[in-house]
């Protein structure tokens, strides 16, 4: 009997050997190795109809075992009856399965769609990376496996991940790539695409000598292996991307989809076996977090490392959820039952509302502290025992047994919790810095999607009220934490769904606010922290009525010279470089200011700063990939009745031969001729002397008109400094009272006109 | 996601918008003071939603005489100050 | 939303309590105005009670509608017992489990669910079936009153539900399209 102590890096189905485990060695070692594995699923239903199913089931070729047992469904009180189907071949489970539903679709399927991954971590504990004990034989296969790890050990031992990347030299949706990188470690090779032969011959080497855990590509699932996989096929030089040779490739294949409205797009997917892919053009949590974020989230979630790297964070929770049940002994149903109860009319006045968003007061602030509940929702899931089999609370706890929702969750959170604190006094050098700050942005993920899930239609645990009680109890917390901090004598002058920004006068060391926290967190039994004192903030108003308060549209400095800001364009994905780059340079230099006096006097290098870019732009200095807009597609070319400047230059790409599918984002440049759009990835060059200059002119004077604004500047105004007709000198300018009311700034005043008191 | 009962911006837009006709038959001056009364009322969204009231103009009438009041406390506090009186 | 009904609501809520166990109304906005100040009359009664297939019960006209008639506002707000669905597996568990029970009841906006793209075609006709069953279950006991949307909002391959329904349905009852009042030109607020 051979030992072997390592990390799980990739588990799956195998026709032939029922599950294949992929195990990292602690010694260096990569082993395939494999154990048989049933998989059990249930059916429900009227005894007439159960007998059929047994009849039809016992005919089948997977030759199931078939048995009668209950089993407990979280929506319903009683056991119910069922009719188990154990399937020897993993592999063959799902097949038989989907057969099954067609022939008899009035049943009602229990654990039956469930990932293979999933029901492993159940029966195991088990997860991806999870630090193992195996004994198995001279055939590789396995006598025992021992999991000597869990997904919620904040500092768990890293494995020694082999991981490459390979990338084309540029995005194949612009142009056609003329050299793949593959980087391992310090080594760097650069292979020509073309001729094709050597290309395949040299990626193939470089996998087998280095023998990589990890491969990351960038357009590895849409170009890239696609690319390599056909002329594989076509030249007859294997390239052996997959570990395992036995296993073809997995592909799953693009789709747009409808949700609530939207048109979603899913780009094609090639998974790997004994090898992981990812894709760094088709993640999700790469973006946000790395590869330790993907890592982080597959080892809480159980999925497969490729499968966390492509999904959304809903697939997560959903995961997470069904592991807990089936652990529980609870059924997964494979469609949502459970509906609403009936409530009366006025009830739904009361829940169905969102978190409480107030209407900041305008103006500029200072002596302003921000404080935020931690994870609000899934706290208050936690705290008030939310869960669709529970009946929703009538305060702010429980008394009850634990429900599926927070027995889910709270593990989670309390590790978020832990990492966040963690990170707090953490210093930046420290090796562990990077891992848990990944972390605790994949947890962060997970967590805000919980709350959605629970009211999400399909979820297969949720239900509706439960999402209603989430909210509820979140505007009760809200409320009592706008008390806690009036009693003690502040002002409050935002609050948005689960923060605060409370003013009291000589606010500006940390310790002052914890009394008010404390409070807070006796008051609602909820953890509330500081998420930092601003030098100053200012909360902007509409930009149609300067009296007119916006919610969650503020930026400002924090003591610490980091800034925030929140709904203006420095944050919209759409925007081009050049305008988001500018609005940033003029901001960066209002923070330099201490007091609300300081702004103003920054102004005129911030106005500088502007005309400088102006200038750049009107002698054709921007280079015009920073002048590029990026707009997703809301719906399908036909729906629309007079085309947006993206569906233009979606027509555009159509004529050229290439596509884009609904929910992909359309780039182009705006040009003064024909359409007024130049699509950027068609592939001849745009001509810089057809850029339609006025309208970036514009698009900048309004991005730093909505930063100038609080300040008294609006677009007008700024057009007219920089034509030279107004006058800078802010001799007699007062700056009391910078609040909209009684301020009539919108209009144009020149210093002269200013009311002195 | 689930969301049924139309959020009270909505509402309150729609509220607002109800009062169209009336509004265009006001003089001009007329029309920009009925304006300020509305965005004033504005300020208060948060609270009307959690009131919760069947009738929300209701609340949103309440909010609007509520900023009227504060503005006359803040002139009486103004006009107390220039003429030194306490009337 | 101020269009007038052809058939007045009066007319309707009458039909209610003679001889139509399940009438259908074919309308734009799933004959939302009418049903809402049917939901208004039907509650000044007694319970109504009202299953939302398509995320669209709007209670604020209804108080207003209420308010109209009686200053007895929460009082017979609080007659409307309400559940929602919010896909077509929910739709028909929501019909199945409603009690036959001698109360009025409402269905809004039926077909909405049944019309998801995500949903294929046979097993949406399948489960429509099933809740067609359940509709004529309901109305043994009290009057059904069903909203759909027009036609012409509809893909041509889900028609056929359309048709189911109108066969089971004992009064069928089609409202036009609202004739458009040339648009008022309101300057903006502020």
């Amino acid at each position: 009997m051979n030992e072997c102590r390592g990390w799980l890096l990739d588990l799956y189905a195998d026709e032939k050997d029922g599950v294949v485990l992929w195990f990292i060695g602690k010694k260096g070692e990569r082993l395939r190795l494999h154990q048989p594995f049933a998989v059990i699923f249930s059916l429900a239903g009227p005894p007439k109809s159960l007998r059929a199913a047994w009849r039809w089931l016992r005919e089948q070729p997977e030759n199931p075992e078939l048995g009668r047992s209950e089993g407990h469904d979280l929506f319903l009180a009683e056991p119910v009856t069922l009719l188990t189907v154990k399937v020897a071949s993993a592999a063959a489970q799902p097949a038989l399965f989907k057969r099954c539903a067609q022939v008899f679709p009035d049943l009602v399927y229990y654990d039956a769609d469930v990932q293979l991954c999933l029901r492993h971590a159940v029966a195991y504990g088990t997860f991806p990376l999870a630090d193992c004990s195996v004994a198995y034989d001279d055939n590789n296969l396995i006598h025992e496996l021992h999991v000597l790890d869990s997904p919620w050990k904040v500092d768990p031992e890293s494995a020694p991940l082999r991981c490459m990347t390979i990338e084309p030299d540029c995005d194949p949706q612009h142009n056609t790539p003329s050299t793949i990188q593959v980087t391992y470690n310090k080594n760097k090779w650069d292979f020509p695409v073309n001729p094709v032969k050597p290309l395949l011959i040299d990626i193939g080497a470089v996998l087998r000598h280095y023998d990589p855990d990890i491969l990351i590509t960038n357009w590895g699932d849409t170009w890239l292996f696609p690319m390599l996989l056909s002329e594989s096929e076509r030249s007859g030089i294997p390239i052996p991307l997959n570990r395992d040779s036995r296993q073809g490739i997995l592909y799953h294949h693009e789709k747009s989809y409808f949700s609530y409205g939207q048109i979603v797009y899913k780009g094609q997917q090639i998974h790997l076996y004994g090898r992981c892919h990812i894709d760094r053009k088709n993640s999700f949590l790469f973006k946000d977090g790395d590869l330790e974020g993907v890592l982080e989230s597959s080892r809480v979630t159980a999925l497969p490392i490729q499968t966390s790297a492509r999904t959304s964070p809903g697939t997560g929770i959903s995961s997470m959820q069904m592991v807990t049940a089936m652990r529980n002994q609870i059924l997964v149903p494979w469609h949502k039952q459970q509906v609403e109860r009936q409530k009366s009319a006025l009830d739904l006045l009361h829940t169905d509302q969102g978190g409480l968003v107030y209407q900041p007061i305008i103006g500029v602030h200072t002596d302003v502290a921000e404080i935020d509940f931690i994870s609000m929702y899934p706290s208050v899931m936690v705290r008030c025992n939310i869960s669709p089999e529970i009946p929703p609370p009538t305060f702010l706890g429980s008394n009850e047994e634990p429900g599926l929702i927070p027995l889910t969750l709270k593990p989670l959170l309390d590790k978020r919790v832990a990492i966040k604190l963690a990170l707090g006094k953490m210093h930046s050098w420290d090796p562990r810095h990077k891992r848990y700050k990944a972390a605790s942005a994949a947890y962060k993920w997970l967590l805000v999607t919980c709350f959605g899930y629970l009211g999400y239609k399909n979820a297969r645990f949720g239900r509706i009220e439960s999402h209603e009680a989430v909210t509820t109890w979140g505007r009760e917390a809200l409320l009592l934490a706008k008390e806690a901090a009036e009693d003690m004598g502040f002002t409050v002058l935002h609050m948005y769904v689960d923060g605060l920004w409370v003013k009291k006068e000589g606010i500006d060391r940390p310790e002052q606010i914890t009394p008010l926290l404390d409070e807070i967190s006796k008051r609602t039994g909820l953890s509330i922290a500081l998420d930092g004192i601003y030098r100053w903030v200012t909360f902007l108003s509409s930009r149609m009525n300067t009296k007119v308060p916006v919610p969650n549209r503020y930026f400002g400095f924090y003591q610490d010279g980091s800034f925030k800001m929140r709904g203006i364009d420095a944050r919209r994905h759409d925007m081009p470089a050049f305008i988001v780059d500018t609005q940033m340079g003029m901001f960066n230099i209002l923070g330099r200011a201490e007091t609300a006096a300081q702004i103003q006097a920054l102004i005129p290098q911030a106005l500088d700063l502007l005309r400088g870019r102006l200038n750049d732009l009107h002698a054709g200095r921007i280079p015009l990939d920073q002048l590029v807009m990026g707009q997703h597609l809301s719906r399908e070319l036909a729906a629309y009745k007079t085309p947006s400047p993206a569906a233009r230059a979606l027509m555009q790409l159509q004529a050229a031969g290439k596509d884009k599918h609904p929910g992909q984002r359309v780039r182009f440049l705006y040009i003064r001729s024909g359409e007024g759009v130049f699509a950027w990835d068609l592939p001849q060059k745009p001509d810089p002397l057809t850029i339609d200059v006025a309208y970036y002119r514009k698009l900048l004077i309004r991005a730093a008109g909505t930063l100038l604004q609080p300040f008294g500047w609006n677009d007008g105004r700024i057009k007219e400094w920089l034509s030279g007709s107004l006058n800078t000198e802010f001799a007699s300018y007062r700056q009391e009272g910078l609040t909209a009311q009684g301020r009539n700034m919108h209009k144009l005043v020149s210093p002269t006109h200013f009311p002195t008191a | 996601m689930g969301r049924t009962l139309p959020s009270i911006t909505t509402e309150f837009e729609q509220e607002q918008a109800s009062f169209a006709r009336f509004r265009r038959a006001l003089r001009r001056s007329d029309q920009l003071a009925l304006d300020d009364l509305f965005a004033s009322a504005r300020n208060h969204l948060a609270a009307a939603a959690y009131a919760a009231n069947a009738l929300p103009m209701e609340t949103f009438l309440l909010a609007m005489l509520l900023e009227e009041h504060k503005e006359v406390m803040r002139l009486r506090t103004l006009v107390e100050q220039v003429t030194g009186k306490n009337e | 939303m101020n269009f007038s009904s052809i058939v007045p609501s009066e007319q309707v809520a009458l039909g209610l309590t003679e001889k139509d166990p399940l009438t259908l109304i074919i309308a734009p906005h799933a004959g939302m105005p009418l049903m809402v100040e049917l939901a208004a009359r039907l509650a000044l009664n007694g319970t109504v009670r009202v299953l939302d297939g398509g995320n669209r019960f709007n209670i604020y006209p209804v108080a207003q509608a209420v308010r109209r008639i009686t200053p007895r506002l929460e009082e017979t707000l609080a007659h409307i017992s309400l559940a929602r669905a919010f896909t077509c597996y929910q739709m028909l568990t929501l019909l199945e489990e409603t009690p036959a029970l001698p109360t009025p009841t409402l269905v809004l906006d039926l077909m909405s669910t049944f019309l998801d793209e995500n949903v294929a075609l046979p097993e949406s006709l399948r489960l429509f079936k099933l809740g067609i069953a359940q509709l004529e279950r309901l109305s043994q006991a009290a009057p059904l009153v069903v909203s759909v949307k027009l036609p012409i909002a509809l893909v041509a391959d889900r028609m056929p539900l359309l048709d189911l329904l109108q066969q089971a349905s004992t009064r069928v009852i089609h409202l036009e399209a609202p004739r458009t009042r040339p648009a008022e030109t309101l300057p903006l607020f502020g």
